[in-house]
């Protein structure tokens, strides 16, 4: 469904992103790993069209999107979920999930509208409240909601886990694991490879720009070199 | 004579709400401070003029195409300097000189085309017609100039805060990236606030030359600074501030006229902002982030 070849990409400089090749089915629920500085968010803000690729091709079902200005990409039916969740702070709660909207084609905002609240009543709570006096776990779901209102088939998220609970975090990631199962084609960039991977069918490793390893989620999980480099001897101690 | 100060400062602080809240839009909107607004305003007042001579049109029709006309300068003045600009990463200062630029090119077509002798708009029924309410004289005018700000900001916060178009535009004001990541076609949002900035512009400049009869190249220049005074007043990007704001310079300045006598009507106006300036630095109204365009 997602299809990523040869793409490089940067901020004017060298380029950050280097000949990046992926592919996400559709369905399908994969993630990137990778440290801080790997790339992770040059990626998606790439694939998001808010930036223009050095080199590469983006196809959304075969169609080229690469190079599109982003509101085309959101219309052809991709969103992302940007790091630190940028809520609209100024606008109630409702006013961001309905600018969601902005992008949708056709209708059916109003039934994503209602399902959205059912699955968060808390954000039905404040509805009118502006979205910068929610928790940060609120935003994330906001965020979350937000994209979902434009009705996209393929969700990107760039690491809905940071700086939330623990707790939290399950929650978001449970959210995720059931708009998957519902048939929404996931791609998940996250720090937090640990949960990233428990979660994914697939995973990727990016490391300085570029794809270092690739696999199905436990396998990844159980490599010596990712254990050592991201799940490392912190996890060991916590676990 | 109190009730007809208090008139003449209210009309004269409507049209000033007007010309600040188009403005202000604009600084809310994309943190452009549009330098070429004040010659905006004055090819309003020039279109105006011409609908009026030579195709002799009523004043309403008037109004109405010097408004569409400035929007469209408007327009233009983002597709020529202030979007390239963007486009090349240039700090502010640079859209504010790019601004100036612009503001200078407009007069000089305007002293080429329309010389540079003061002129005014005929005698009409808008600036003749007067009635008495306390023994104050009203023109037609001061309250067309009073009712038509009044509508203007209740349209427009109507339109922020309501309409699809309104949410777009406050999440264009809040981040340009969050604005495309929604669907939000933030080049054409862009483009229709300098529309509405611009012909909130040139509306002003009808009513402004109607009311003090006079129409030249130069009267952008004074307004501009009044308009910046409003802008920082009110609160920057604030639009009921800036209403607010503009009545109360035009109450400020017409007091001072009667009590201080008119060749400090300046000094008094800029004076008493810099006073409030000292006493509350954010404006009279802390832009309240939920207040904000």
């Amino acid at each position: 469904m997602l299809e990523v070849v040869g793409l490089s990409s940067g901020y004017g400089g060298p380029a950050v992103l280097k000949d990046v090749s992926l592919h996400v089915g559709a369905g399908e629920i994969v993630t990137v790993i990778g440290t801080n500085g790997a790339g992770k968010t040059t990626l998606l803000n790439t694939l998001a069209g808010l930036l223009r690729p050095l080199g590469g091709v983006v196809r959304l079902d075969g169609e080229p999107i690469s190079g599109r200005p982003t509101e085309k990409i959101v219309r052809a039916g991709l969103s992302l979920v940007p790091e630190g969740r940028q809520v609209i702070a100024p606008l109630s709660v409702e006013e961001n999930l309905r600018v969601g909207a902005y992008g949708r084609k056709g209708g059916g905002s109003a039934d994503t509208l209602a399902a959205i609240y059912d699955r968060f009543p808390r954000l039905k709570e404040r509805r009118r409240q502006p979205a910068g006096l929610l928790s940060g776990g609120e935003q994330q779901m906001l965020a979350i909601g937000r994209a979902l209102m434009a009705g996209p088939r393929v969700l990107l998220l760039d690491e809905p886990s940071m700086g939330l609970a623990p707790l939290i975090v399950s929650e978001i990631f449970a959210l995720l694991d059931e708009l998957n199962k519902q048939g929404l084609t996931v791609l998940l960039v996250e720090q937090n490879a640990r949960k990233a991977l428990a979660l994914a069918k697939r995973g990727y490793v990016l490391e300085g720009g570029r794809i270092v390893l690739e696999g199905p989620a436990e396998q990844l999980a159980r490599s010596p070199a990712i254990v050592e480099a991201y799940l490392g001897a912190s996890a060991e101690v916590a676990a | 004579m109190l009730v007809q100060q208090l008139v003449n400062g209210v009309s004269l602080g409507a049209i000033y709400a007007v010309f600040a809240i188009g403005f202000t839009l604009v600084f809310g909107v994309m943190n452009v401070l549009n330098l070429s607004q004040g010659a905006v305003f004055m090819w309003g007042a020039y279109v105006g003029l011409e609908v009026v001579r030579t195709l002799a049109l009523p004043l309403p029709l008037a109004i109405l195409a010097a408004a569409t006309a400035a929007g469209l300068l408007g327009v233009l003045s983002e597709v020529l300097v202030f979007r390239p600009l963007q486009r090349r990463g240039a700090h502010r200062w640079m859209g504010m000189v790019g601004g100036l630029a612009l503001a200078r090119i407009l007069i000089g077509l305007a002293q080429e085309i329309f010389g540079t002798q003061v002129v005014r708009y005929p005698d009409n029924a808008l600036a003749g017609a007067a009635l008495e309410l306390l023994g104050a004289r009203l023109q037609l005018l001061q309250i067309v100039a009073i009712g038509a700000a009044l509508l203007m900001v209740i349209a427009l916060a109507a339109l922020l805060r309501y309409t699809n178009v309104g949410r777009a535009i406050r999440t264009v004001a809040f981040s340009e990236n969050v604005a495309r990541l929604v669907g939000v076609p933030v080049d054409r949002i862009r483009l229709m606030t300098f529309f509405v900035s611009g012909a909130l512009a040139g509306g002003a400049g009808v009513l402004w030359s109607l009311l003090f009869q006079s129409v030249s190249p130069f009267m952008g220049d004074g307004i501009l600074l009044k308009g910046l005074t409003v802008l920082i007043l009110g609160g920057l990007g604030n639009i009921v501030g800036a209403l607010v704001g503009g009545v109360l310079l035009g109450l400020v300045e017409v007091a001072s006229v009667v009590v201080v006598g008119s060749g400090y009507r300046d000094a008094v106006g800029f004076g008493i902002v810099l006073l409030i300036l000292l006493t509350r630095p954010t404006g009279l109204f802390a832009t309240r982030e939920t207040t904000r365009a």
